[in-house]
């Protein structure tokens, strides 16, 4: 039987960094698992935003961190060909008079008092930057200008690549049938390639960690939701590469909207999607009335786009935790166990730091930002980690 | 001169079909499904004539489960002018949906029936054709290009080796490639505006046409898994195989 000092469960774009991020603080034997293809799974879905803008303060720190990371991706896997596929086009968030606002401030604040470059704009320096949209009810308007978008996918296979260069074996299309534990300890994994001895096991598998929670018997509370994310043209009123993401929390959808092939806007809503009964990636139904709906919504705030044309349209689904933050770190009663699951909408954003700080939970040295709120006993103990903002995945 | 265009309610290009445990066919719950692709290219040609003043009404048409209404919804939000559905959850074949389709077509008396080659579920490529023989209608298929004058239509057709340009006296048949045209984006006052469009809900019962399968489907099965490689040590072994193992060279 092939033994490995980690095993990874999951080859999507945070499980790909954890792999990559342990080979490269030294771990001598690391295994990557998918049941399918590297960042084939919700990852290729992705909208691939990349902000800090957070309520809750270590999201914030673990958001800033990635993005230092983004901003020299080539550098960071040691790879010139390597690219994620950044666009830094700023990101803009807005709030009129109302119950988003106060949270809006406080979230600012924090981030202004955590050293991120962020400026407060007027509803005229706003229009300069995104002048296809309106802000005249806007109250308060936040500016990152060091974020944007990139692509969730080629990052994932960028970390993959990274990972294989530092000695990581990479086994697509294997699936895992169970963690084998003996005495209550990890001691390696069941899968359709064989078993596998090891002494840790990092599940990053999404919305299939109730797979895992099945097997060692451990509540995991996550649920699979899916969002549909439409890509309109409008042509008087193109969304182009130069033009800032927008997250507008005036919508009844609390809208995010994005450039998306230099010209079309890809938006989505930034609520509480539809609940699937079971791990489901596949492309879900998308009715001509929600279209409508959302088409409504944009048009609000986009006047042009009342004759917008409906380009392409697809679905996402999110791993979605009570409280809409991820789990990371060990999991009591079964020795040798890393989860990072649950990140509900925001996992490709924090993807580099999460990488990195399980891996240095599995190796045993100090993590970069502190997994205690991450625990997953905040779910028993009631001291969740829900964002200002309510449910929906700006937490 | 009004025009009738087909459209199936499929499941997307995008999902990966998954075949039932039982073989008995594709599993289709929950999935995302759209109009036939081909069948889009019908609805933007037809409904192109009747900008150019060339038609008078676009007559979307599609038979089915009561779901269809979605796809006929998005016909009339490309452009058709009102739309049938005939209503049924039975199991429908190339030759059923021809049957119920002469069975419109007897009813509304259009000159052109455009629809498209195939649909990308079941690859069958034959309602068209049947429909022309039931109807004893002249049929163009594979259409790249549809120009009409004075009751004939002249149209080029994609066949191997090149373009067949054949003449049709009105009224015909003609099924679309994908060279005929790139179907416009619904916009979303079109989507609206579809709303208010006239459904009309028929069945076969009411058409008199008895849809029942004349093929047994005996099962549905996935495409063999692709075998993983082997790694060969050098040039002469390559060569080896090939020559001996896969008989190629």
């Amino acid at each position: 039987m092939k033994s490995f000092d980690v095993i990874v469960i999951g080859a999507g774009v945070v499980g790909s960094s954890v792999a990559f991020h342990l080979a490269r603080l030294g771990a001598k034997s690391v295994l990557l698992l998918d049941r399918g293809t590297i960042g084939a799974g919700t990852t290729s879905q992705s909208s691939g935003i990349l902000r800090t803008h957070y309520s809750v303060r270590e999201n914030v720190e673990l958001a800033r961190r990635s993005w230092d990371v983004f901003n020299n991706f080539a550098s960071y896997v040691g790879d010139d060909d390597a690219s994620a596929g950044l666009v830094k086009c700023g990101y803009l968030i807005a709030s009129p008079e109302g119950d988003k606002l106060d949270p809006l401030r406080a979230s600012l604040a924090q981030q202004v008092e955590q050293g991120i470059p962020l400026e407060f704009l007027s509803a005229q320096q706003a229009t300069e930057l995104l002048p296809i949209c309106r802000f005249d009810d806007a109250a308060v308007i936040g500016y990152e200008p060091e974020a944007g978008f990139a692509d969730a996918y080629m990052v994932a296979t960028s970390f993959a690549r990274g990972a294989r260069r530092g000695g990581v074996t990479v086994k697509e299309n294997v699936n895992v049938n169970r963690v084998l534990i003996e005495n209550g300890k990890v001691v390696g994994v069941s899968t359709s390639a064989g078993d596998f001895t090891c002494d840790t096991v990092i599940s990053t598998q999404n919305i299939w960690t109730p797979e895992l929670a099945a097997w060692v018997n451990v509540p995991m509370p996550v649920v699979p939701e899916r969002h549909a994310v439409l890509a309109l043209e409008c042509e008087a009123a193109p969304y182009t590469f130069k033009m800032p993401v927008y997250k507008d929390l005036g919508s009844p959808g609390m809208l995010y909207c994005r450039s998306y092939g230099g010209n079309q806007m890809l938006v989505s809503e930034g609520i509480v999607g539809e609940k699937l009964f079971g791990p489901e990636a596949e492309q879900g139904d998308i009715p001509l009335d929600y279209v409508a709906e959302v088409g409504e919504q944009v048009a609000d705030r986009f006047p042009a786009y009342a004759e917008a044309g409906l380009a392409s349209s697809w679905t996402g689904v999110y791993d979605v935790t009570p409280d809409w933050n991820p789990v990371l770190g060990r999991v009591p009663g079964v020795q040798g166990l890393i989860v990072g699951y649950g990140f509900s909408g925001h996992g490709f954003k924090l993807s580099p730091t999460v990488g990195k700080v399980l891996a240095q939970e599995a190796l045993g040295l100090a993590t970069d930002v502190s997994l205690a709120p991450y625990a997953i006993t905040r779910f028993a103990s009631g001291n969740l980690l829900t964002g200002k903002y309510g449910l929906g995945a700006v937490s | 001169m009004k025009i009738i265009t087909a459209v199936k309610r499929v499941v997307d290009y995008n999902v990966s079909v998954r075949v039932k445990s039982d073989q008995s066919g594709v599993d289709i719950a929950n999935v995302k499904m759209s109009m036939n692709p081909f069948d889009e290219i019908a609805v933007e040609e037809a409904t192109r004539l009747r900008e150019k003043g060339q038609a008078t009404e676009v007559i979307a048409v599609s038979c089915g489960v009561l779901q269809s209404q979605e796809t006929l919804r998005t016909a009339m939000a490309i452009g058709a002018d009102r739309a049938i559905l005939v209503q049924t959850d039975a199991e429908l074949q190339p030759l059923a949906v021809a049957k119920l389709l002469k069975a419109v077509v007897d009813k509304e008396q259009p000159q052109l029936v455009i629809l498209g080659k195939q649909a990308i579920d079941d690859d069958a490529n034959q309602t068209g054709q049947m429909l022309a023989a039931l109807l004893d209608w002249p049929q163009a298929t594979f259409a790249s290009k549809v120009e009409i004058a004075d009751g004939v239509a002249v149209v080029t057709r994609e066949v191997d080796g090149g373009a067949e340009t054949v003449r049709l006296t009105l009224p015909a048949i003609v099924t679309t490639d994908l060279r005929l045209n790139e179907p416009r984006y619904v916009t979303l006052p079109n989507i609206m505006k579809a709303k208010k469009k006239p459904l009309e809900v028929l069945t076969p019962e009411a058409l008199g046409v008895d849809p029942a399968p004349r093929l047994q489907t005996v099962r549905v099965v996935e495409p063999a898994a692709r075998k993983a490689g082997v790694k060969v040590a050098d040039v002469a072994a390559l060569v080896d195989k090939l020559k001996n193992e896969a008989k190629v060279i």
